[in-house]
């Protein structure tokens, strides 16, 4: 498998945070996931993980297939993160806004991903939000702002399909406002 | 018991705005109604009530520029303050009682506590004239979105304002602006800019009703600002610069509809790569212009836009490598979006 050469979009983001949810929302066929028991319950409290990766695909009409990766959530696989992340359309991060190191983790995260691939379409899905707060999003912007970053936060729901599309249609839309001449034909 | 207060009661002060004698542009109009709803907006957090007048019995005067100066002169010489509103996108505010539209709540508010010091010196008593109970916020197309934007600067979150149709209320608005409530049908109406036909009047009351949807300013903001004009918001300017700020949370605003997203997306997109000007996007973002100026509209009534005020932007574009479709990256686009969307209707 030529991982730099194939069409494909990246999900990461810490364990839990719905990496497998969101892929198993949008992709084509189930996803092929290697879940083992948890034996980490202390970084996060739920039955299954996923080790190596999470695989899916949408297979589109004229045969082109573009496929979907989820980078393992255990820290002692982020070694992967930089060879799956090559090369890709875009990577999209998932961020579990309940954890109490999701602001942490949006800093390491997006400072390691945007540290390899400067011009790589970055996306920021932050799940499980309280919408009680005046603008709950706000301390997200502001941790990356610190370090003069700016992309695309959004409050999802990796568990409804729109909410999933809509990360990838901003990954869509940042790769063609940086395509320098229109192509023939107009969308 | 303790003595009553003197500082509870509140200094009254009285203020006219002059409409200038010839009919000038919408912007004129439009100056002084900003004016007007910042004024009510203000009510209780400036340290005097400024209540509107004739200009007869008025401490301060508020004209436009254009306003011929021999009458300027004259309400001068009575004793009141001028202040000018110049519509002139390129003016200098001449001096600290000028102020050049689209001018900031926060200018406004300030200037008042001047004016209502300096009028300390100068003060004659008066009888207190009856305040307008509320403001009609719909003479034109923005004023609603004004008075919320006007809302958002006077920050007083101790407050909250009622939205009334013909009909009575339909939503509420915390005086900061950053939360509102409605019922789910105001809310369906609001997304779709279906909010009024009728005037809208904001007004102020204890507390919203109860069992009523919670959502936060900006989305009250996106919405009538989206959907207030397929021409730019006054406050924009065609060939200035903007940049984006941060992007909005497009997962609680998009409205579900998919080329209104895909549209959105698409010229936020063209922002964040390279500062444009709404002249330049038109051209660089591929949408249909009714939907770059909407976007640009809402995106600009709620700041997550600002101009820039710096020479020509260089290119921001840093190259990395994807894997490139044999199709082209727009064909396989289509394809993806025609896919998605198929799948999202299952
Ligand atoms: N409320 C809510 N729950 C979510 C969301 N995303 C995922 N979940 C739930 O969170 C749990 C964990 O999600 P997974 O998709 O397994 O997380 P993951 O990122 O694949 O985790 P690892 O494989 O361990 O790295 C599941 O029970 C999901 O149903 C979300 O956006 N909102
Ligand atoms: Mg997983």
């Amino acid at each position: 498998m030529n991982a730099a050469g194939e069409l494909k979009i990246v999900f990461t983001g810490p364990m839990g945070a719905g990496k497998t949810t969101a892929i198993t929302a949008i992709s084509d066929t189930p996803p092929v996931s290697t879940e083992v028991a948890n034996n980490d319950q202390q970084a996060f409290a739920k039955a299954s993980t996923t080790v190596a990766l999470d695989f899916g695909q949408l297979a589109l009409s004229d045969g082109t297939v573009v496929r979907l990766y989820g980078t393992p959530g255990q820290e002692r696989f982020a070694f992967m993160w930089e060879i799956l992340g090559r090369g890709a359309m875009g990577v999209i991060l998932l961020i579990d806004a309940n954890s109490p190191n999701a602001l942490n983790d949006l800093e390491h995260y997006t400072r390691t991903f945007r540290g390899i691939s400067p011009g790589q379409p970055f996306v920021v899905g932050i799940g499980r939000l309280h919408d009680a707060a005046d603008d709950a999003l706000a301390p997200f912007r502001e941790r990356l702002a610190t370090h003069g970053i700016v992309v695309p936060i959004f409050s999802v729901d990796v568990r409804k399909h729109e909410d999933t599309q809509l990360l990838i249609a901003t990954v869509m839309a940042i790769l063609e406002a940086r395509m320098p001449e229109p192509e023939h034909g107009h969308a | 018991m303790t003595a009553p207060a003197a500082s509870q009661a509140r200094t009254s002060r009285n203020i006219a705005l002059l409409k200038p004698a010839r009919d000038n542009e919408d912007l004129v109009e439009h100056a002084l109604q900003l004016f007007d709803s910042m004024l009510w907006v203000f009510r209780g957090t400036t340290r005097s009530d400024w209540t509107l007048s004739p200009p007869a019995d008025a401490d301060v005067v508020v004209v436009h520029q254009a306003e011929a100066s021999d009458r300027v002169n004259a309400l001068r010489s009575q004793g009141k303050l001028i202040v000018v509103l110049s519509t002139q996108r390129a003016a200098q505010a001449a001096d600290e009682h000028t102020l050049v539209y689209p001018f900031p709540a926060t200018q406004v508010m300030s200037l008042l506590e001047q004016l209502d010091e300096h009028l300390d010196g100068v003060r004659v008593e008066k009888a207190p004239t009856a305040s307008p109970a509320a403001i009609a916020t719909n003479q034109n197309t923005w004023s609603f979105v004004d008075a919320v934007r006007t809302v958002r600067a006077a920050r007083n979150p101790g407050i909250w304002l009622s939205v009334e149709d013909s009909h009575g209320p339909v939503l509420w608005v915390r005086g900061d602006g950053a939360r509102y409530q409605c019922s789910a049908a105001t809310q369906a109406a609001l997304r779709l800019g279906q909010l009024s036909g009728s005037p809208l009047v904001m007004e102020r009351i204890a507390t919203p009703r109860a069992g009523l949807l919670n959502g936060p300013g900006d989305e009250l903001l996106w919405h009538c600002a989206y959907h207030a004009s397929n021409s730019y918001a006054p406050w924009l300017n065609e060939s200035t610069t903007y940049r984006l700020r941060y992007w909005p949370d497009l997962g609680q605003l998009r409205i579900g509809d998919d080329l209104t997203t895909t549209s959105q997306l698409r010229v936020i997109a063209a922002l964040d790569a390279l500062p444009s000007s709404p002249r330049m996007l038109l051209k660089r973002a591929r949408v249909a212009r009714e939907h770059a100026i909407r976007t640009l509209n809402a995106l600009s009534a709620c700041g997550f836009i600002e101009v820039v005020e710096a020479a020509a932007p260089t290119a921001q574009r840093t190259q990395f490598q994807a894997a490139k479709p044999q199709s082209g990256f727009r064909q396989l686009f289509r394809n993806l979006r025609r896919h998605l969307q198929r799948r999202s209707g299952r």
